[in-house]
Formats: structure tokens, sequence, C-alpha cells
């Protein structure tokens, strides 16, 4: 018989989304294959402490989260390159020493983590570097899709429909708020919305209809973020969110939904507060399809799959759309590398349906397969630099001499 | 054949040994309740004589009988008394189960006796001393002594066994204790920076709130809840130091003199913090002065670059400062290193302003409920800014607090009353701040307590002291206890308080059905010191 695959989630960590991470992992391990995978949960907590054990299957425990409780085991991770160890280390008897265990050995893992700390690049970077398969997209695309300012100017590099925007700093905010906004207001019309660059999902965003709430939009983004965005809006957009899935060649679109408003904008409170209530993103209420013409799904399909392979994303990713009701023009609005429940109730509704556990399975395929890629790079090269190098120290020595 | 019977009656005659361990369960949640401590213990036994004798009397009743029983046996055929024998023995057992069972309830324990390493070996050792007893006693020939004095005499041989084992439990803490200091003055040499703090009470509080505080800047390890004694601290340096660390905040706990100066050369801090002295342990320690010249010794014990806050009460912390002579802070009144202004009071927090002597001027807003827990924030702040801790992560620690449980903590029963719980290990002025959050809420105010315990001499003073303190506040008193609580009901009845709202219970069961019964929405319900199970 085959050995079980030892499968890794990683949740929690550093993050406004903490919580919203927690709900999606825990939804995600309750649909894991345990016939297939050996599962290993791994949390992040708010402090980067990690940790692993069964205490972490009960939402209870994230609750006033205490380390001390039983059934939970700090860890290390081991970054030597390949050694994909969770490394605990305890004290025996008084003449044992200290002893190091190795509570988990992953061979893959799927992060599920939202905004910085883990939707961000940096921890793909640091899977990167323990040489861990993993399924989210890379370093670069991560990194790309997290950060709004550069996000925009990606697409708009690449040609792809977006909203006019400009990129401001809270230095230029403190050096004189008065001139940034006479700036904006000579590139924007408004409506605007103020973004906070670097925080993923809605936390700090802001629509401002005149000067004194964009005043009020600057000073709540920049108590957030160095750098912010200032995105020209549209006056009650159509909103429609197309998921896709898959690695370099293989992409497939999912079925386009339109979330159901609640408010000015999908802020961070009914986001979240109301998808904690029940599964997480997948209780939201929401149009599937979304009641949009079929020409128009095909392109935001189409846009979706095409700003997948720009990103060089891998796994699962969320595309939002914003299409303008007069001229039915379609805006992206941003791309979310890690989504919310990692859109499976999308991949439900999806041609013949894909079951959150097949997805699971597609998610550690694609992660696998660009180890594979990746391995068949060169990484390292027998060179002579560091020889020639001795060498020519010592005929420099003896040319001294001479 | 004859093997086999002689083995029979052998473990007959030993099996009342076997069965007082069960049995005698409740002793040793009481010597474990007593912190090992052969004093507390004993004053237990005599207090709880009734508990303490009853399982062994019954288990004599029971191993006697069982006894007889067999020996009707004896001179009949061989194999019906090595079958007889071997069931008497384990009804004997059965027994002494049904008996520990009995005596001792796990669900009602309000601290369940931990079966931890040392209460296994002092377990072995009792049954090795009751073995070996049995054995002396099968050199009179007379029959069934054992199951006759074996189980009577239960509490003597745990004694036995407890003083046998003293240098040995004392030997291994030692031991465990000088290879968590080996651990501590490694991770000290890469810098880590070692905190104690003592005082009669606030220090859970500020050890949390430091906590907090300095986790803003780096990995902090704060000891555990009540893990204030050396084992304790020994135990938490050893399971959970690593080099994340950077900073180690060390609650000490003095119930004896030279309790202080122990963990302070065991943790030899750098900074330490001195929150308050009152009477308290005044049982064991003898004086309010003894408890300061306890405490003192932590700040006698820092190194010559080392720091101490002290609270501001113009009595024994002030002088405390006054004479310490390493780099100091006084915290709580205007002028001091740092004191607080602007203070809004509410139940569920309060907002203020931390000022310090060089101009500092910080808004802060805390979920601790009480002006008490002010001066708390401010021991734990004055310590943190010395730590370099800007102020800003200084606000964001006080922010992000939690009341700690069953300290002052308020929650509300479905019936709409509020509790406020302050059943932990009491003394007068903390109850006085307990008092002081009742009374800032709106409403009917209800205090259920049984009073204090652990004074000495003090202990019928200030229980009368807080019936007339309660008699400011509070608009019914409910008393736990009959004849305990008179001091209480006499002070009570001297400020003016209303005999008939006073209302006297014998268990806390039936204080809460009370409660239960006749409380509803707007009226708020102190809990005030709950007694610890060897008292109740």
């Amino acid at each position: 018989m085959k050995a079980k695959l030892r499968l890794g989630i990683l949740f929690g960590s550093r993050s406004t989304e903490h919580e919203v991470s927690i709900v999606s992992a825990l939804q995600l391990a309750n649909f894991v294959n345990p016939f297939k995978y050996d599962l290993t949960l791994v949390y992040i907590s708010r402090e980067g402490a990690w940790y692993v054990g069964p205490a972490l299957w009960q939402l209870e425990t994230y609750l006033d989260f205490n380390p001390r409780k039983s059934g939970l085991t700090q860890v290390f991770p081991d970054m030597t390159a390949r050694s994909r160890a969770l490394v605990s280390v305890k004290r025996g008897g008084i003449f044992a020493g200290e002893t190091r265990r190795v509570e988990a050995r992953l061979d893959c893992v799927i992060p599920v983590m939202h905004g910085l700390h883990g939707e961000d690049g940096s921890l793909q970077g640091m899977l990167e570097m323990m040489d861990m398969p993993y399924a989210s997209c890379g370093v670069a695309g991560s990194a790309v899709g997290l950060d709004k300012i550069m996000m925009k100017q990606a697409f708009r590099g690449a040609g792809f429909p977006v909203m006019p925007d400009t990129a401001v700093s809270r230095q230029e905010w403190l050096h004189d708020p008065g001139a940034l906004m006479r700036h904006i207001e000579s590139v924007l019309p408004y409506p605007v919305f103020v973004k906070p660059a670097n925080l993923g999902s809605s936390i700090g965003v802001s629509r401002a209809d005149d000067r004194e709430a964009l005043k009020q939009a600057l000073a709540l983004g920049f108590s957030l973020d160095r750098r912010c965005l200032v995105e020209q809006g549209l006056d009650e957009p159509e909103e429609v969110n197309c998921a896709v899935l898959g690695y370099d060649g293989d992409i497939t679109a999912s079925v386009v939904e339109m979330p159901v408003r609640q408010g000015e904008l999908l802020d961070f409170k009914t986001k979240y507060l109301s998808a904690a209530q029940g599964g997480g993103m997948a209780s939201l209420s929401r149009i599937i399809p979304a009641p949009i013409s079929p020409e128009e799904t095909a392109r935001v399909q189409q846009l979706s799959r095409d700003i997948f392979w720009a990103l060089d994303c891998k796994g699962v990713v969320r595309v939002d759309f914003m299409i303008d009701r007069a001229t039915r023009g379609i805006f992206i609005t941003e791309i979310n590398t890690i989504p919310g429940s990692l859109a499976f109730y999308l991949w439900e509704k999806t041609g013949e349906g894909l079951r959150y556990r097949h997805l699971i399975d597609r998610l550690v395929h694609y992660a696998m397969k660009a180890y594979q890629d990746k391995n068949m790079n060169l990484t390292s090269y027998q060179s002579e630099i560091i020889s020639s190098a001795i060498k020519s120290r010592s005929g420099g020595a003896k040319g001294a001499k001479a | 054949m004859n093997l086999i019977l002689s083995l029979a009656r052998y473990i007959l005659w030993f099996a009342p040994a076997a069965a007082m361990l069960p049995a005698g369960k409740q002793l040793m949640q009481y010597y474990q309740l007593s912190s090992y401590q052969f004093g507390g213990f004993f004053k237990t036994l005599f207090r709880q004589r009734a508990k303490v004798f009853w399982p062994g009397l019954a288990l004599t009743l029971c191993s006697v009988l069982f006894t007889f029983l067999a020996s009707l046996t004896q001179g009949g055929p061989w194999l019906l008394e090595v079958l007889v024998s071997l069931l008497c023995a384990g009804l004997i057992l059965l027994s002494g189960i049904a008996i520990g069972f009995f005596s001792y309830r796990e669900k009602r324990a309000k601290k369940k006796l931990v079966v931890t390493h040392r209460v296994k070996r002092l377990g072995l050792a009792w049954l090795a001393v009751g073995i070996l007893v049995s054995a002396l006693l099968r050199q009179l020939y007379v029959m069934g002594i054992s199951a006759l004095l074996v189980p009577v005499l239960l509490p003597l041989w745990l004694i036995i066994a407890a003083y046998i084992m003293w240098p040995v439990e004392r030997g291994l803490q030692l031991l465990y204790r000088a290879d968590a200091s080996r651990i501590l003055e490694g991770y000290k040499a890469s810098g880590l920076i070692a905190i104690g703090i003592t005082g009669s009470y606030g220090k859970t509080t500020v050890k949390n709130i430091l906590a907090s505080i300095l986790s803003q800047q780096y990995p902090t390890l704060a000891s555990p809840v009540s893990a204030n004694t050396p084992p304790a601290l020994s135990r938490c340096i050893r399971d959970e130091m690593g080099p994340q660390h950077r900073y180690f905040i060390a609650e000490m706990g003095a119930r004896h003199p030279h309790d202080i100066r122990v963990l302070s050369r065991f943790i030899k801090p750098s900074v330490a913090i001195l929150t308050a002295i009152g009477p308290q342990h005044l049982e064991t320690m003898g004086s309010e002065e003894k408890v300061r010249e306890t405490k003192y010794a932590l700040i006698a014990g820092l190194p010559s670059d080392g720091f101490a806050v002290f609270d501001n009460d113009g009595r024994h912390v002030s002088a405390c400062y006054r004479r310490a002579e390493v780099a100091k802070a006084i915290v709580g009144e205007a002028g001091d290193d740092l004191w607080a202004e602007e203070i809004i009071l509410s139940p569920e927090g309060s907002t203020f302003t931390l000022c310090g002597k060089d101009g500092l001027r910080l808004p802060c807003e805390t979920r601790l409920p009480g002006e008490h827990n002010i001066r708390n924030i401010l021991l734990a702040a004055a310590c943190a800014l010395h730590l370099g801790i800007s102020p800003v992560h200084v606000r964001e620690g006080i922010a992000g607090v939690k009341a700690v449980a069953f300290r002052l903590q308020a929650s509300r029963h479905p019936r709409g009353y509020t509790t406020i719980n302050n059943g932990f290990n009491t003394n007068p002025a903390a109850s006085l701040k307990a008092l002081e959050v009742l009374a800032s809420y709106p409403g009917r105010h209800v205090v259920v307590t049984p009073g204090f315990i652990e004074l000495g001499r003090q202990e019928e003073a200030a229980n009368r002291q807080l019936g007339r303190d309660m008699a400011a506040v509070a608009q019914e008193v409910l008393l736990v206890g009959l004849q305990r609580t008179r001091p209480i009901r006499e002070g009570l009845v001297e400020a003016g308080f209303e005999e008939s709202s006073i209302h006297s219970f014998a268990s806390l069961e039936e204080a809460n059905r009370h409660v239960a019964q006749t409380y509803g929405e707007g009226d708020v319900v102190l809990y005030e010191n709950d007694l610890p199970d060897q008292y109740s």
C-alpha cells in the first residue's frame, strides 16, 4: 500500500484576518480525506509561535488562546532544506537533559491565511527556503497580489482593465495633507476609495464623496498602513467574483458569483463577522451564477484565467470585478491569492461540480507538480570560484613576497 | 498446597494496608492543599478530625469483619480457605475504594487531588509503611490484629510516610531547582532579563499586565497562575523557557519568612516590583513588619545595576522605596515617577492618562475594572518604560490585558443578575477593592462571603471590619458558615446594617441556591473569598 501523503494545513499567523483564517482552516480540515492524507493542523499564534496538537481541532481553543492548554505542543519549523520537520523541545528528568522530537514531518502544506504574514509571500518565501511543496501562489505572485498598489500597476502594465488610481504615502500625508488631497482631486473625480496597500480584506477601506470624507478616509488609511491606494470609484457597480484553479498551463475558471451587498461596500464586518457565524465565506449571501449576460460571464472568466497566468499563480485564487451599470465596462478590483474558504462553494457549482475533497486533491497535485518543476531547475553549480580564490590568495602572498 | 494457603493468608493479612490508600484519598488531598507543609497539614487534620478519622474507622470495621469471616474457614478444607481468604482480601480492597469514594467526592472538591509523581511516591511510601507495620504485627501472633490496627491508625502511617519522604522530596526539589537555575542563567547570558514581582496582593494582575506590555516588544515568559514557589517556578523554567524568550516574569509568593529570599537567590532577578504589603498569611508570618522584611528581601537581592518599582501606599511599600539602594521608581501619587490622571471608571474598564515626572502624558484604556487596577498598571508601565518599551507599545499592551478569571470577573446570570467573582486567596485590602468595584455598579448590591482565614490573631478583627465595610456598600449580605462568621455579623450590626438583611448559610451550595432563587434583573452579587477545601 502506498504511504499516505503527510499534509499540513497552515493557518492563523500575525494578521488582522487571524480569526477568518482559523474558521477557513478548520472547515478545510473537515473535508480532508483521512484515507488519503495524514493531516496535521499547524497553527501560528498571534505572537508568531507555531503549535500542533489535537486541541487545534476545537474552535474553543482559539477563544482566549492559552498555549498552556493540554493538547497543544509548540513546534519550531526546521529550516534545513527538505527536512520539513516540525520539532518540539522537551525537558525530561534532571539527567535526561533537553530532548528534541519531530512532532510532524510534512510532504506538502496548504496555507490558509489571509493578509499579512501568510498571503503576502513571506510565508511562501519561508516554504521555498524549507523546500516544502505548498498549494498557494509563489513568492512573487503572492506579494504582488497582496500589495494593492503593485497589483494595480502590474495589471495596468499587462493591459488588464482597471479603474484609474494614484498611490499615496504616509510621509506625503504628514508633510502636507492639503497638497496631497489637491493632488488626488486633480487626477481623480469623486467618488474615490481609499485602500491601505497591504492589509488584504476590506479593513480600512473607505469611500469618499468629498474633501471632508477624503480627509477622514486618508487618516484612517494611514493609521493602518504606510502606503495607500486611492482609486476612482464607480457608482453602485455590479460586483462579481470568479475563482481560478490550476497551475502553469492547466487553468480552470469557476462559475461567476455575485455577492449580495449589504450597505455601501462589503466591509470587514459584513464580509467576515457574518461569515464567522456560519461556515466562513461560504455562508455569505450570494447569487450563483451571477445574473449577467453569457458574454460578460465568458469575458470575466477569460480575464480571470489571464490574470492567473500573468501572476504565475498556483492553487486556487479568486478575482473580484466591478461592472459599470451604465457602460457595462468590466474592471478588475483585486485578486485574492488565498480566498476565504478557498472558494470551494464556487467549485461545487462549476461544471459537473467539484467536491471540496476533490478540490483538495487538485491543490495537492498542483503543489507537487510545481515542486517537481522547480527541481528540474539547476540550483547549484560546481564552480572553481573558491578554489581559484584560494589559489590567487596564495599566489598574491607570494607575489607580495617577491 | 501449603504454599498457596500461606500466600492467601499473607494476602489477607496485608489487604488492609493496601486498602488504606484508596480509603485515605481525602488525607492526600489535604496534604497537597497544605502545599506539603506539616504545620498546615496538622492543623487541617485537627480541624477536620471527623473527616480524617471516619474513613480509617470504617475501613477497620470492614477489615475486621472480612478477616473474621475468612478465619471461620480455618481448619476446614484448604481450598475453601484459600478462596474465601482471597475473596475477603478483595472485599477489603473494594471497601477501601468505596470509603475513598464517599469520603473524598471528586466532584465537590474545588481543587482536585492531582496525582503527581510526588503523590505517587508518597502513596508507595504509605503502602510500604502499612505493609511493614502489618509484617511486624504478624510477629504478635494475634489473629486479625493487622486488620484492626493498620486501618484505624491510617493518618499516623501517612504522617510517618510523609516524614520518610520529606528528605527525598527536598533533595529532588533542590536538584530540579539547580537544573532550572542553570537553564535560566544560560539564557540570561544571552540577554534574557528576569523580573521578580512580589507583594501581598496584585502580583498576578501586575504580572499579566507586564507580560502583555513586554510581549509587544519581545517574546515574554510569565510564570503560570499561582506558580509562585520554587518548585513551581523550577517547573515553569524547565518546561517552558526557550531561546525565544527575552523576558521572564516570576511571581514570588511568601507564606513564610525567608520564602522571598530563597526565591530571589534562585531567580536572581535584575528588576523587581513590590506591589503591596498587607496582613496576609499572618498565621504563618507573624506580623505585618515580618511580611515587610520578607518582601524586602527581593529588593535587597537585586544586583547593584538593578531596578525596582514600588507602589506609593504611604506605608510599608513607600518605606521600602526609601530604603532601596538601587535605581528605583515609585508610582501612584501625583509627582511620583508615574501616576494617573483624568481617571474615568466603569464596570467594563477604565480610561485614564498615564503621567510621568519626565512630562509623559499617555491616554490609556483598560478592560480591567477598579481604581486599584490602575495602580497595578502604573507598576507594570514603570517597569516596561525602564526596560525601553516605547509609550505606544505600553499603551497597546495595557489595552490588550484581559481580566483574570476569579479576579473581579463580572458575568451575567441568565436570570438577569450580575455576579462579580473575587473568590481567591483574598485579604482585607483586596476585599475593600472588590467592594469598591461593587459600589461602581448600579442596582441592588449583594455580598456572599465566608470571611477571612489564615490571618492568625487578626482574623477576628479583620472579619469584624469586613462587616463594617460591607455595611457601607451592600444592601444584603449572605454569610457562609454559621459559627465562623459571627464577627462579620457583629461588624455589620455595629455599622447599623439591618439584621433582617443578613442571611446565614451552612454551605456555599445553600447560599448559591438562595442567590439563584432570590435575585434577578438589576442585582449585583459579589462573591468575596471562597474557602479552600480544607476549611469547608
